[in-house]
């Protein structure tokens, strides 16, 4: 299991290094000189010549790619042209937000979609399962933002329960955060509930007609205990698989979602950076992303194959 | 007079609906089974062997299926009137079941040992510590090696011989006392075949718990049975003792299950095949199941359901020629019926 988990973190170093060269790439990438295009129509030739040597355009493109990783290296993401600062230290500021609204959405994700999901399949072809499968398929076919300007307008506007976006700190006021929280953390989810609802009923339904549940049955184990000792384990493992990319979804499809809520996290960041060419930003936050993304994808990987022994052999 | 038998089942009945309507598995079946008996029910896939266990174990998915029966006594209690509460009870308490896929009745992600204790656990008051070390005792009954490593294996790590042995020691695992083994050893080599059922007697032997044996193999069934059921298109073809059943068959298809059954001793001979296929269960013939396959079939065959005819002590068959055919038996070799 141990070796397992260090071959799993071991196999993420390449590919965090590929991200990190296509990031790279991004800045030789803009058309023209991207100094020009950042500093604009405006600019005076000895602005431009400052501002490459800020960027590092005036050295040879060997040179860039050794400045580039030997701050990479040293945990040095550049500076930020809008907002002039360290772009990790604005990263590790914003990401906490991302990350919190992630981690809700995954928790409402798992709990409705795999409930939904499990009654479903327990009540096969009757009405309940019809209406789950209806609200599964909604929540699949909504856009997000399109359910999250709705909830604005029903729970903020004419209700008045919820408050129409921004952030507070879960550690500073709990009941805050969370009251902030649920509506972009629910329009995030929605989408994958109704997946991960499908697939815990089908799954369900293929374990439920296997050989060992018969068996479990024999055994006179109880219709609860046949469900999630017996048949929950194995439904876990094709859940647990999508988890890891029902997560990045989550993480990275939080642009829209953030700029809606108003929410200040990595999302809203990068979208401006992506708006206003922040392009240090860009490369920095598109790294920051990738690095969080494997790491949850490692914790994934290592947790499928706790729960499926098959899987430790290889 | 004779003991209560241990299992009872009169009138047993098994539908099943699914999109084209309504068939009947198994029909109007009784047979007895005593008390340290090992008794055979034997027919082709499809006659309805395995649904007559599952619906006497009440494993039956009860939103595609119905069972009904006059009575199925066990042990002094009427399981077609009991609850769901009763069963689960007896279910891997007082009834063990072995299956005929070893390969896939193991859930692949638990341990050995704790699907072997998992009966214990449910049906008895006892410590895993208690148990555990019972499941290490039923290993080595069962012939597995290393008994205590094994319990914390997974199923993948088993050969399906062992998942067999770990299948029967699951369902001994409470001491039952009636055995029901659907097909165990269909799925495995020839050689674990055989190793699996001089298992079984062994056991059989030392606890002398009653077998209800599902096969297709006669072979199997001379070896092992005190008693036999000949199943056919889910009615009972005959039944009665193993010798009486090989010596004078009373019914065509037993007979024509025996002639399929290669010897091993004595002139070795073409091995003959029945003819035709089980009929489909939407589609029964009116009379007799077997009339279109049987190549003693008179007119008087489709006219009705024949009935059990008694041809001998214990010994029934449903054929209208039965006393024709068991006399015939007790003549020579190659004698026209």
């Amino acid at each position: 299991m141990l070796a397992y988990t260090l071959r799993r973190i071991a196999q993420a170093v390449p590919i965090l290094l590929l991200v990190s060269l296509i990031s790279f790439g991004i800045m030789q990438l803009v058309p023209g000189d991207p100094a020009a295009v950042l500093a604009g129509p405006n600019a005076t030739p000895d602005e431009l010549i400052k501002l490459r040597q800020t960027l590092g355009l005036d050295k040879s493109l060997l040179s860039q790619i050794m400045i580039f990783y030997g701050n990479l290296f040293q945990g040095d993401l550049g500076y930020s042209i809008i907002l002039g600062e360290p772009v990790l230290k604005v990263v590790l500021e914003r990401s906490p937000i991302s990350i919190s609204l992630a981690l809700y959405s995954l928790v409402l994700t798992v709990i409705l979609g795999l409930s939904i999901g499990v009654i479903a399949a327990m009540k096969h072809n009757r009405w309940i399962d019809q209406v789950a499968m209806t609200f599964a398929l909604i929540g699949v076919s909504v856009p997000n933002f399109w359910l999250g300007l709705v909830m604005i307008v029903l729970f903020s506007v004419h209700l008045g329960w919820l408050p129409t976006g921004g952030y507070v700190p879960f550690f500073e006021d709990p009941v805050g955060w969370f009251l902030a929280a649920t509506m972009p953390a629910l329009s995030l989810a929605m989408m994958q509930i109704g997946l991960l609802a499908r697939l815990t009923r089908s799954t369900m339904l293929e374990v439920l007609g296997q050989d060992y549940i018969r068996t479990a049955r024999a055994k006179g184990a109880s219709e609860p205990r046949v469900i999630i000792k017996h048949a929950m384990s194995n439904v876990l493992i094709p859940v647990v698989t999508v988890l890891g990319m029902i997560l990045s979804v989550l993480l990275s499809g939080s642009v829209i979602v953030e700029t809606i809520f108003a929410v200040p996290g990595i999302g809203a960041l990068l979208g401006n950076a992506i708006l206003g060419r922040d392009y240090p930003m860009i490369q920095g936050g598109l790294i920051f992303v990738a690095a969080v993304l494997l790491m949850l994808n490692i914790v994934v990987d290592v947790l499928y194959a706790w729960l499926d022994p098959r899987v430790r052999v290889q | 007079m004779q003991k209560e038998p241990i299992l009872r089942v009169e009138g047993l009945r098994t539908t099943f609906t699914g999109d084209e309507g309504t068939v009947v598995a198994v029909d109007d079946v009784s047979f007895d089974v005593n008390e340290g008996e090992i008794v055979g029910l034997i027919g082709e896939s499809g006659s309805g062997k395995s649904v007559t266990a599952l619906a006497i174990m009440g494993l039956l998915p009860k939103s595609t299926s119905q069972v009904t029966a006059e009575r199925i006594m066990f042990d002094g209690r009427n399981l077609a009137r009991a609850s769901d509460r009763e069963m689960r009870r007896l279910r891997g308490g007082s009834i063990g079941m072995i299956f005929q896929e070893p390969m896939s009745s193991l859930n692949p992600v638990l341990k050995i040992g704790d699907q072997l204790i998992e009966p214990i656990r449910i049906h008895e008051r006892i410590s895993y510590r208690a148990a555990f070390d019972r499941g290490v005792e039923l290993l080595t009954k069962v012939g597995i090696p290393s008994p205590v490593q094994r319990m914390n294996d997974y199923p993948h790590q088993l050969s399906g011989g062992m998942r067999q042995r770990v299948m029967i020691a699951i369902a001994l695992s409470c001491s039952p006392k009636l055995l029901l083994a659907d097909e165990p050893t269909t799925a495995l080599d020839v050689t674990i075949q055989a190793q699996l059922l001089d298992l079984l007697l062994e056991i059989q032997a030392e606890t002398k718990m009653a077998i209800v044996l599902i096969t297709h193999s006669m072979g199997v069934i001379a070896e092992c049975a005190d008693k036999v059921v000949v199943m056919y298109s889910g009615r009972i073809a005959e039944q009665g003792p193993v010798t009486d059943i090989f010596d004078r068959p009373g019914h065509p298809y037993t007979k024509g299950l025996m002639q399929c059954t290669p010897e091993l001793t004595g002139n070795p001979r073409r091995l003959t095949t029945i003819p035709g296929a089980l009929p489909s269960l939407s589609a029964l013939p009116p009379g007799c199941r077997f009339a279109p396959r049987c190549g003693l079939a008179q007119p008087a065959c489709e006219a009705g359901r024949p009935p059990m005819i008694g041809v001998g002590q214990n010994h029934a068959s449903a054929c209208i020629r039965a006393d024709e055919l068991v006399a015939s038996a007790a003549q020579p070799e190659g004698a026209e019926v």
